[in-house]
């Protein structure tokens, strides 16, 4: 699964980049350093800045603040044609003029490339994505998800230094949705090109970056690797993000050396933690690393409500450190009802210490 | 950190140097465009021992080229700094140095593009325009030409209402209004004629409107061509109709009730012809909001027990006021600018677009048709932003004509009647003005001498055929310029974002409010002297046409558009297309029926214009308009008859062949761009 090293593929650095659109600070200070053939994803709520940061790397919106680099270059300023970025856009913006073939060449085209180099450029990177035979249609005689295709090949086939997704796969169904970004991901990391994926599905998230970006409000939140992010979460805002969570009063007892030692309730456990003060904290428990029993230790509740999805079954549980969810996927003890008094074990490695007290 | 070296300074610097030593800065006043060999004594280098601030200008060139060879962090500073400074030192220098007998030279034109694509360079590179330095040029061009153009001839009224020989005044203003004894009566006449056409071509707009869109009848086809015959019909043809049917030599007034009466002057014809000529404008802006009403609204109140009547009253009529009053108000403007109808039609009744008219050609009084000019202005102006800000975007994006869902409900009965009825008189009544205007041509002399003869038309292939030729030119010149001012400040003022961009909007869109009047005497007292000399020529005209006419090309730009992804173009520009490229292969084919519109409604509407043109036509250059004008004004109505005649056919023609190129849904919307504005 490593990424071949591609000649082409840049290092995109972010200075504190700012945005703001009149009252509205749109994008604040951020800054990220992508390596080249690296997938970074920019993830978060509706709003938070995320499409307005990629338009500023493609030069598609003006730089309010702060310096954007692209391998070597400076480009904060240059005009998005002096770039060397390409994008593949949310509605994908296939020109309805122009055959899907002449859509593919277009870029070519513009850098008057030799017609036969072009020809093969174009059938090439069409059977990369999986296009072939559909040359001669017009954009609007195709499919989502060859659209989709389309688009991909028109902004790969000029072997761009950086290349740019704003939610591709947002008008596609759940289905296809799951296919394309695989192949996306192969794709790129066959080509090892550098990309930055703009996305609000953290699934999609999860499933396709080298690193992810969470922002919030214009701000970066956390930068790290998927499982860092699950597994550490800076905030609350990341936890919450990234995956299910609950948040329980806890009491930190001791630390040493990235362990901890905490109390939830009355069960005692040693977690791993960053060094954080003694006392009172919030304690971030995943659902799916919490044991739901009829009896034995563990906080003690009544399960409120039962989703039963198929593979798992969602309980929420009334404690007495306030209401909890909990996924099963075990299922031993068949699907309990509501009603049921159990008791909850909270399992080491999916309870994190939340800095910044509770 | 990035080093770079600056190559539109360099670049600029050594155009610059080329320029000033090599391309007369000045010409001799009317040949700006024409090099002769003793001409090199005016270059700005040869000029700088008068005029020692053309030193600064060759400093700035040098230092530019030095600016080119060096290493530098930020090529954009020089370019934006220089440019600015280059801008101002050129205009200011041409004032300085375009003094009788001399005015502006090819020089003065090239140095001051080199010094705009600079700064255009330096603006987009500094990232105060988010795009290239085309587009960054595109913009600063356009604002010159209308800061040149538009406002400064609006300047120039107000300067001269306010300055005479003796200096300035602000006094004089208030002087001038007190001897001018006329003044009440003159704004009362129009202020009380826009009210009245206001109202009637409202009413009429309405009737035509629900009639058109909501009647199952067949007779609706022929209410929607009606729309078009403003559009092709010169101002004052109406007036002059309305002469032959109910003048002195009347036909309905002499011929069938045997009256000798001159009555039909003043207020009743004017009134008569306008709410003729502006009821179509009324009619298109309504029938655009009945279209847009969404039928949903209707039906859930007939599903809530209200009868057609009911929901015809308590729902439609309602949901159409916006539109009735922005076509109430668009006729308000269309009233105080007419000058033609006035001008034959008015006897004794004299308004404002006609008495700025005499002060300059009967009292040669330049003060006077400026205060009056400004009047007239302001009450255009008040009306236009009444309109803009108290209905909103309304006026100004054009509805577009997309089929809502739904059935929109049948008018009541007994409405339908009777507004069919309505309408089918009017259009009947229309039909008599245009076969009146069109068997003028073919008399010996109207209610005198009926007898038929083509004589009128022998004489005008003697006499008229220059001016024809002159105004079809002129047009055919103009249309494209227009076309493409109007659809690329379109696409800026939507697509881009920029400092300044709500005032170039605002003030593209003010030149359709500034009566053509006042643009006229603007024009001549901005540039009758150097250094921007340019009355008399060919080249006045084709600018007042593009200026005038532009609105057109901005509303077709504007509304096609809104219909195109922005995506699309984004899409071009990180494929490595420059903003040129992506206009000419992107935009420009999804545009195209808006293009071939706004070339068919400017070509169509220079050959109709007077009220700006009257002023600027030469004996070289004169204008078909003007010509018929004076026939009507001197009682020759068969050659005027004639002459008009000609002219609606060739714009028929003209509208018809644009049919024939874009469809006809492409049409109807450049036609509302071209009603309206
Ligand atoms: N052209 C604009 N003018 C004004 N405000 C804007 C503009 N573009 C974005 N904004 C504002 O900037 C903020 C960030 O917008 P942005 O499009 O970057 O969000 P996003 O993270 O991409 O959201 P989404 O997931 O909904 O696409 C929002 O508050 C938005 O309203
Ligand atoms: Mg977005």
């Amino acid at each position: 699964m490593t990424a071949q090293a591609n000649p082409q593929a840049a290092r995109v650095v972010l200075e504190q980049i700012s945005k703001r659109f009149g009252q509205t600070v749109a994008v604040d200070q951020v800054s990220l350093a992508i390596a080249p053939g690296e997938l970074v994803t920019l993830l978060g709520p509706s709003g938070c800045g995320k499409t307005t940061t990629l338009r500023m790397v493609a030069g598609l919106e003006t730089v309010g603040g702060g310096r954007i680099y692209i391998g070597d270059a400076e480009v904060t300023h240059l005009p998005p044609n002096a770039r060397d970025v390409t994008m593949v856009f949310q509605s994908y913006a296939l020109f309805p003029h122009l055959t899907v073939f002449e859509n593919v060449a277009y870029g070519l085209r513009v850098l008057k490339r030799p017609e036969a180099e072009l020809q093969k450029a174009v059938r090439d990177v069409l059977e990369l994505v999986g296009m072939p035979g559909l040359e001669g249609r017009n954009p609007s005689a195709l499919s989502g998800g060859q659209q989709q295709r389309v688009a991909v090949a028109r902004a790969l086939v000029m072997q761009p230094k950086v290349l740019l997704f704003d939610e591709p796969l947002s008008n596609l169904d759940a289905k296809l949705r799951k296919r394309m970004r695989e192949e996306i991901r192969l794709l790129q990391q066959r080509l090892g090109i550098t990309a930055i994926y703009v996305t609000h599905d953290q699934a999609e998230a999860l499933a396709i970056s080298d690193r992810i970006v969470v922002m919030d409000r214009g701000r970066v939140s956390q930068i790290g690797t998927p499982l860092e992010l699950y597994k550490a979460p800076a905030n609350r805002f990341v936890a919450e993000f990234i995956g299910e969570a609950n948040f329980l009063p806890a009491q930190l007892e001791s630390v040493e050396d990235g362990w901890a030692g905490i109390r939830i309730g009355s069960q005692r456990l040693r977690v791993q933690s960053r060094p954080l003060a003694v006392g009172p904290v919030t304690v971030l428990a995943r659902p799916e690393a919490i044991r739901i029993q009829t009896g034995g230790e563990g906080l003690a509740g009544t399960i409120q409500k039962v989703s039963y999805l198929g593979s798992s079954a969602d309980y929420t549980v009334e404690t007495d450190l306030g209401s909890v969810l909990v996924t099963d996927y075990s299922m031993q003890g068949g699907v309990l009802s509501a009603g049921t008094a159990v008791r909850l074990e909270f399992l080491p490695h999916g309870v994190y210490p939340l800095p910044g007290a509770s | 950190m990035t080093v770079a070296r600056n190559p539109a300074c360099l670049l600029g610097g050594l155009g610059l140097l080329l320029t000033a030593s090599l391309v007369p800065f000045v010409a001799r006043e009317g040949q700006a465009l024409w090099l002769r060999p003793g001409d090199l004594s005016l270059t700005a280098l040869a000029l700088a021992d008068r005029h020692p601030g053309f030193w600064v200008l060759a400093a700035l060139a040098v230092a530019w080229v030095a600016a080119g060879l060096i290493r530098q962090e930020r090529p954009d500073r020089p370019a934006r700094w220089g440019g600015t400074a280059g801008c101002v030192l050129v205009l200011s220098l041409t004032w300085a140095a375009g003094v009788k007998p001399y005015a502006f030279g090819p020089g003065a034109i090239l140095a001051l593009a080199i010094c705009l694509l600079v700064l255009a360079y330096g603006l987009s590179r500094g990232g105060y325009i988010r795009a290239d330095t085309f587009i960054a040029a595109s913009i600063l061009a356009l604002a010159f030409f209308i800061l040149l153009f538009i406002l400064f001839p609006i300047f120039s009224v107000l300067r001269n209402s306010v300055m005479d020989a003796s200096g300035l005044r602000v006094g004089l203003f208030f002087e001038t209004l007190r001897r001018y004894t006329a003044l009440w009566r003159v704004v009362r006449n129009s202020l009380g004629l826009a009210l009245f056409v206001g109202v009637t071509s409202t009413l009429i707009g309405l009737a035509f409107a629900l009639a058109a869109t909501r009647s199952r009848s067949r007779l609706t086809i022929l209410l929607r061509s009606f729309s078009l015959l403003p559009i092709i019909t010169p101002p004052f043809v109406v007036g002059m109709a309305i002469i032959l049917l109910f003048g002195l030599q009347g036909f309905v007034t002499s011929q069938l009730l045997g009256l000798k009466t001159r009555g039909i002057f003043g207020f009743p014809g004017l009134a008569l012809a306008q709410t003729l000529s502006f009821a179509p404008v009324a009619f298109l802006v309504i029938a655009s909001v009945v279209e847009s009403v969404n039928p949903a609204l209707e039906e859930a109140s007939l599903t809530l027990r209200a009868g057609p009547w009911g929901t015809f009253w308590r729902v439609t009529l309602p949901l159409l006021r916006p539109g009735l009053a922005n076509a109430f108000l668009l006729t308000i403007i269309e009233s105080l600018a007419d000058f033609g109808n006035p001008i034959i039609l008015g006897g004794e009744f004299e308004v404002l677009s006609t008495e700025i008219y005499f002060s300059i050609i009967g009292r040669f009084d330049q003060t006077l048709a400026a205060t009056l000019g400004l009047i007239l202005l302001s009450f255009s102006l008040a009306t236009f932003l009444l309109q803009r800000y108290w209905l909103g975007e309304r006026s100004y994006v054009t509805v577009t004509g997309k089929p809502p869902s739904g059935k929109p409900m049948p008018l009541p009965r007994g409405l339908e009647i009777a507004l069919l009825s309505f309408c089918a008189a009017w259009c009947a009544f229309t039909l008599v003005i245009y076969v009146s205007v069109v068997s003028g041509g073919f008399v010996e002399i109207w209610g005198i001498n009926n007898a038929f003869t083509l004589r009128h038309y022998q004489q005008l292939l003697r006499d008229g055929m220059d001016a024809l030729q002159t105004t079809l030119i002129l047009a055919a010149i103009s249309a494209p310029l227009t076309a493409v001012v109007g659809i690329l400040l379109a696409y800026l003022v939507v697509r881009h974002r920029f400092p300044g961009r709500g005032a170039l909007e605002f003030t593209s869109m003010l030149s359709f409010a500034v009566p053509g009047t006042v643009i006229g005497i603007g024009y001549v007292m901005a540039f009758n002297q150097s250094p921007f000399l340019l009355t008399g020529t060919a080249t006045i005209l084709v600018i007042s046409f593009i200026f005038r006419n532009m609105p057109v090309g901005i509303r077709s730009g504007i509304a096609a558009l809104a219909q195109i992804d922005k995506a699309l173009e984004e899409a071009s520009v990180t494929l490595r297309a420059s903003f040129a490229t992506t206009i000419r292969r992107i935009v420009l084919p999804l545009i195209r029926p808006a293009i071939i519109s706004a070339l068919v409604f400017s070509f169509v509407r220079s050959v109709t214009a007077i009220s700006a043109v009257v002023f600027l036509v030469s004996a070289k250059w004169q204008l078909s308009t003007k010509v018929i004008l004076d026939q009507a004004e001197n009682g020759r109505y068969g050659l005027a008859t004639s002459y008009s005649t000609v002219l609606i056919v060739i714009m028929a023609l003209a509208i018809a062949l644009m049919y024939l190129l874009v469809g006809k849904r492409a049409a109807a919307g450049g036609l509302e761009g071209g009603g309206l504005a």
